[in-house]
């Protein structure tokens, strides 16, 4: 069992070589995740991949097949351990009938430090709303208080689940101050997501799960430039059906007289481009964005493995 | 941070959140008419009608007496099988459950809340119905009588809790309401809580003992003396194992997921 | 967890056993009192047990269900068990009164006295199917038991007839099967005949009675039917042939003279039994024990108005004859001398005599005609359970209906501690025995009432005082009579008539016409200071009643009657004479006709009180 220590400190929770299966499902399969002190990391990836069993895993809602989990040192199933966390789940419809400062009251009553009630709704942009009726609220809004409840007991870490599906822009924004605020006051968050752009603009780390196995962790830059490869875009009348064909490209596309080629292997193919066509002009050379090095990360990942197996 | 968290954990912070607990779920189902309306209205306004208005002997029975103890039964049953059946069951479906399960609430302060709360409304119900037998219906009890009543009604609330419990572990939302009106209304007709049994057919006089709702029924009227020979030690015994056997069916079907 | 489901499995099985324990033997009965419980099981300790035959000085009796289970000089039981501590006092069985007319409150009013079951001798044969099912009942209660043998069998005219009650009578002897068929199709438990022609009560005195064939056929009849046929008589001469005929007893003593030895020989030969009733007998002796009774601390409690007004009630004159106490104690004396079997029945319902009270004077009675203490208490306990088959009371022993009685101190030895009751049981369950609501209501004096005359000279239906005329009929009481009052004249005469019909339907059907004297209607007044009525009438040859209403709103009327003729005739009557009525509460004055139903017409004039 080994504990990984960052240059941040201990890790606050962590899975080692977890699985979990539902029915037939394998969830994850033999998973380690860890998360240290005052960083956010993000789980990517596609629908079905097990973040939410992870979240659930480490927030004690579930138990283990197999593996070790652990939160401060303690077992998540236990309520006093989760007295240093705060969650807030991907759909929870709360009691209607109470008001939302009640609410809020309540969940700040199970912990040891709370923050003050004033704080929490500042926080959640919803101080306005502290009188109002859980059921007389919107979808949003009632997000919002869900978020409040996680972040009302000052926990040193947070689970977040796909917080910001169904916001609109702004919200989505104000949304990211917030946690960034948090984390510049020492907040770990563990947040899942599935856009790449939240995850890019948050996290000091992203770990990209699919089909219950982490397929690479690093931070945003990391992930970018692990997925070796360039965007080469020119004008050109070359064939491209012939040049898919060549052992560089992973991937060719014609938009008018521009062709964009992807390579892992950018400099030999652009000697060879040279070579065949004489008339190659407007050459951009680019780095993948974050989105193309995951897909190609994932595809470059999975085709390893398969290999492998 | 580190782990010190863990250890602190003083009685009187637990006793607050279990109290806190009790008086948001008061708050939250006085304030659903849904629930607070039937629970409390129903059994008064049929006593009202079947024991002072309605007119009819029974023989020597006195009937204010006798359906003041038995609408007493029927109006604890109400809270209790709605309050965990139905409460739990809708609990499950919207996940709040779920989000109670990851937060540091005391899983116990979860089932206190319910048996206060189930609690608390049995309370009122007794004592409306009190008012009602003795200032309309002109039934006299001495003092000690009533509070023993009131114990054994409150105490008898926890086979009930119990029984809700399980059917809020059986479904989910708004079928465990279809379900609870299938057990709470049969169960107390069939228990001689509306009318006293000697109106039924001998064969569902001898039925009754299969409902937890008639031996606390004994009990009840055993204590303020409207029956006589009962065997209070045997209908304990019933209610006790009723609430056992809930208990354990239902963790069963907690843990099991 | 495994655990778990090996609790769920032993909580099930554990509660199935206790469901089956707890289903109810029989389900809680309506007519329980609420009051605090009774507890089923339990036990009499100590006591001094007498079982209807012999005494136990000291004895435990444990009962359980309304059942005696065990009776020993000394009981083991388990704690826990009520016991109830009998030191000093005596157990006995629950009394028996052997000839009672039952009607209204009797079984409740008997049970408060300790009598907890009786044989009613006539009354409403109606009675008979509920009297069945309660005393096949241990549920607790809270009235007597009764075998009741319905309608009497009679003579037309004769003894029994006069109470208005509608009576199949006995005619000719080739009715004899048909009609014991038919009361025991009613449900009477045995048949109860009347030979008595009126002589017993002196000279004048003639009543119809069966004659020799239609007994003769009677008692072939009763034999067939495999039923019990006991005798009213009156006269030494009548009993001895009763009982010779095949009659299992007799309902009353002789009282016209005293036998000689050779008639109670062959009386006691033939086996029969006698109940003497020497509580009615003293009261047509003109020294009714009644009053007595009402006075005696330990009784008076508990009667009610009704039970008061009918100890004090009396005989007419004309039937009493101081001969007849010291007649009938003697014959019971010599009967008894002889070996026949003596029943205690007080004949309670008529004058001088209130249900469940006048047994206990009937046993002091009893036992002044010469029997035991013991024999009085046999002769109230395991004697008629003996002879009339009551195979489940009367007695003491297991298996046997706990019917008790708990008295303070010997009856043994003095038979007036039969009244000083500590506890009765009936059916396993302690009676309460809280006196009847009238029995602590202030009677209050009402006004007195000066002398009445309606000559109906006036316009309207009312006397000169002012008092109203109205018609009387049944419907109160469920009947389906019908009367009309009108001023009528004929020449310079103006009268009263009044019409109607009299239909069946009820036990006592009437309808006529009545005087209301109080204001409020029904209410009562004082008439103690007026001694006569008088009036004409003239009608259509029916027989009629006169009643007066008086005591209680529900106390029977007394009456008298009459015949009416196609002529004026004019009517005297003494109020005295109106027995069991008791003249400071009169409420109502009514002449109307009863049976045979269909119309009726009378006419009143000259209607005068003084």
């Amino acid at each position: 069992m080994q504990k990984p220590v960052s240059e941040n400190g201990p890790a606050l929770a962590q899975l080692i070589g977890v699985s979990k299966r539902y029915g037939k499902t394998l969830a994850l399969d033999n998973i380690d995740l860890a998360i240290q002190p005052a960083q956010v990391v993000a789980l990517l990836g596609p629908n079905g991949a097990g973040k939410t069993t992870a979240l659930a895993l480490l927030s004690g809602a579930v138990r283990a097949d197999s593996g070790s989990v652990s939160l401060f040192g303690g077992d998540p199933t236990d309520w006093r351990v989760r007295r240093q966390i705060g969650v807030m789940q991907q759909s929870a419809n709360l009691p209607e009938t109470l008001r939302v400062a009640e609410h809020v009251r309540q969940f700040s009553g199970y912990y040891p430090n709370p923050r003050a009630l004033d704080e929490t709704l500042a926080m959640a942009g919803i101080s306005d709303l502290a009188a109002r009726r859980y059921d007389a609220l919107s979808g949003g809004q009632q997000r919002r208080v869900q978020f409040a409840l996680a972040i009302c007991g000052q926990p040193p870490l947070l689970f977040i689940d796909e917080p910001t599906v169904g916001l609109d822009v702004e919200s989505r924004r104000a949304f990211w101050k917030v946690i960034a605020g948090l984390r510049a006051a020492g907040t770990s968050i563990l947040l899942t997501t599935h856009y790449i752009e939240e995850a890019d603009a948050l996290a000091d780390r992203i770990v990209l799960v699919g089909k219950g196995r982490v397929l690479a962790e690093d931070t945003p830059a990391g992930i970018k430039a692990r997925a070796s490869g360039k965007r080469i875009r020119c004008t050109s009348n070359l064939d491209i059906t012939r040049l898919a064909q060549w052992p560089h490209v992973s991937s060719a596309t014609r938009e008018g007289h521009t062709i964009e080629l992807r390579s892992a292997d950018a400099e030999p193919l652009l000697r060879r481009l040279l070579d065949a066509d004489p008339q190659l002009a407007d050459i951009e050379v680019m780095p993948l964005s974050l989105e193309e090095a995951l897909a190609a990360l994932a595809t470059s990942e999975t085709i390893t493995l398969e290999q492998a197996a | 941070m580190t782990s010190n968290v863990i250890s602190a954990s003083p009685a009187w912070m637990l006793s607050r959140i279990y109290w806190r607990e009790a008086g948001y779920e008061f708050l939250r189902m006085l304030r659903t008419p849904a629930f607070a309306l039937p629970t409390l209205i129903f059994p008064l306004v049929f006593y009202v009608m079947f024991a002072i208005v309605l007119p009819g002997r029974w023989g020597d029975f006195d009937k204010s007496a006798y359906l003041l103890a038995t609408y007493g039964v029927f109006g604890i049953m109400g809270p209790a099988l709605f309050g965990f059946g139905v409460g739990l069951a809708l609990e499950r479906e919207s996940g709040w459950l779920a989000l109670k399960q990851v937060s540091p609430m005391p899983t116990g302060a979860y089932f206190f809340a319910k048996i206060a709360m189930s609690l608390c409304f049995g309370l009122v119900v007794v004592i409306l119905l009190s008012i009602a037998a003795v200032g309309f219906g002109d039934v006299e009890i001495a003092l000690d009588r009533w509070l023993l009543l009131v114990a054994v009604l409150l105490l008898g609330t926890l086979p009930f809790c119990a029984i809700g419990l399980w059917i809020g572990t059986l479904v989910k939302g708004q079928a465990a309401v279809a379900i609870v009106n299938l057990v709470y209304l049969p169960m107390s007709i069939l228990s001689g809580l509306w009318m006293p049994l000697f109106a039924f057919p001998q064969f569902l006089q001898k039925a009754a003992v299969i409902w937890p709702s008639w031996h606390l029924a004994q009990l009840s009227l055993g204590v303020i003396g409207q029956i006589s020979d009962v065997r209070y030690l045997l209908h304990v015994s019933v209610l006790l194992l009723t609430t056992a056997l809930f208990l354990s069916l239902a963790a069963m079907r907690l843990r099991g997921r | 967890m495994r655990p778990l489901p090996l609790i769920v499995v032993g909580c099930a099985f554990a509660l199935a056993a206790l469901m089956l324990m707890s289903i109810p033997p029989q389900p809680p009965a309506p007519g329980k009192p609420a009051t605090t419980p009774s507890p089923s099981e339990f036990v009499i300790s100590k006591a001094r047990v007498f079982d209807g035959e012999t005494t136990w000085p000291r004895a435990d009796v444990r009962i359980k269900d309304g059942l005696i289970t065990a009776i020993a000089e000394q009981l083991e039981w388990p704690s826990g068990l009520a016991v109830v501590d009998g030191s000093g006092k005596t157990l006995l069985p629950g009394l028996i009164d052997a000839h009672v007319h039952s009607w209204g409150e009797a079984r409740q009013q008997m049970l408060r006295f300790g009598v907890t079951t009786a044989l009613d001798m006539f009354s409403d044969p109606a009675q008979l199917p509920g009297f069945r099912r309660d005393r096949a009942s241990l549920a607790a209660t809270d009235r007597a038991d009764i075998w009741g043998a319905g309608a009497l069998i009679t003579a037309r005219g004769g003894h029994g007839t006069q109470f208005g009650m509608a009576l199949e009578t006995f005619d000719d002897a080739a009715q004899a099967q048909a009609l014991v068929e038919s009361r025991i199709a009613q449900g009477s438990d045995f048949i109860k005949f009347v030979v008595d022609d009126g002589h017993a009560y002196g000279e004048g005195h003639e009543l119809p009675t069966l004659d020799s064939t239609r007994i003769t056929a009677l008692l072939a009849a009763t034999r067939a039917a495999k039923t019990m046929a006991v005798a009213h008589v009156a006269q030494v001469d009548t009993a001895v042939a009763m009982l010779r005929a095949g009659a299992d007893g007799l309902v009353h003593v002789f009282s016209d003279r005293q036998a000689n030895q050779q008639e109670i020989a062959v009386m006691a030969e033939t086996g029969g039994w006698v109940i003497p009733t020497l509580s009615v007998i003293s009261g047509l002796s003109g020294e009714s024990v009644g009053p007595a009774l009402g006075d005696d601390p330990a009784i008076a409690r508990l009667l009610d108005a009704a039970q008061r007004d009918s100890l004090r009630a009396t005989y007419p004159p004309q039937f009493q004859n101081a001969k007849h106490l010291p007649n009938a104690l003697a014959n019971v004396a010599a009967l008894r001398r002889a070996g026949v079997d003596i029943l205690a029945g007080t004949d309670a319902g008529n004058p001088g005599t209130a249900h469940g009270a006048s047994l206990h004077g009937e046993l002091e009675l009893l036992v002044r005609a010469g029997l035991s203490a013991s024999d009085a208490l046999r002769a109230a306990t395991a004697l008629p359970a003996t002879h009339f088959g009551l195979a489940d009371r009367g007695r003491i022993a297991v298996g046997l209906r706990a019917d008790l009685l708990l008295v303070e101190g010997d009856p043994t030895t003095d038979i007036r501690v039969t009244r000083q009751i500590v506890t009765i049981w009936k059916n396993g369950a302690v009676v309460a025995r809280k006196p009847a609501p009238s029995a602590v209501s202030n009677v209050q004096a009402s006004p007195a009432l000066a002398a009445i005359d309606s000559p109906f000279s006036g316009k309207a239906l009312r006397t000169t005082q002012g008092q109203h005329w109205a018609p009387s009929i049944d419907a109160f009481v469920g009947g389906k009579s019908t009367a009309v009052l009108t001023l009528e004249s004929e020449g310079d005469t103006s009268f009263m008539r009044a019409t109607g019909a009299v239909a069946t339907g009820t036990v006592y059907p009437w309808a006529g016409a009545a005087l209301l004297p109080g204001d409020p209607p029904m209410s009562a007044v004082d008439a103690s200071q007026l001694t006569e009525l008088s009036f004409r009438l003239r009608g259509d040859g029916r027989e009629l009643l006169l009643m007066l209403l008086t005591g209680e709103n529900n106390q029977a009327p007394a009456m008298q009657r009459f015949s009416s003729t196609r002529d004026w005739q004019t009517h005297r009557f003494k109020l005295a004479d109106f027995q069991g009525a008791d003249a400071t509460r009169l409420r109502a004055i009514a002449i109307t006709a009863s049976l045979p139903a269909g119309e009726f017409a009378f006419e009143l004039d000259d209607f005068e009180l003084q």
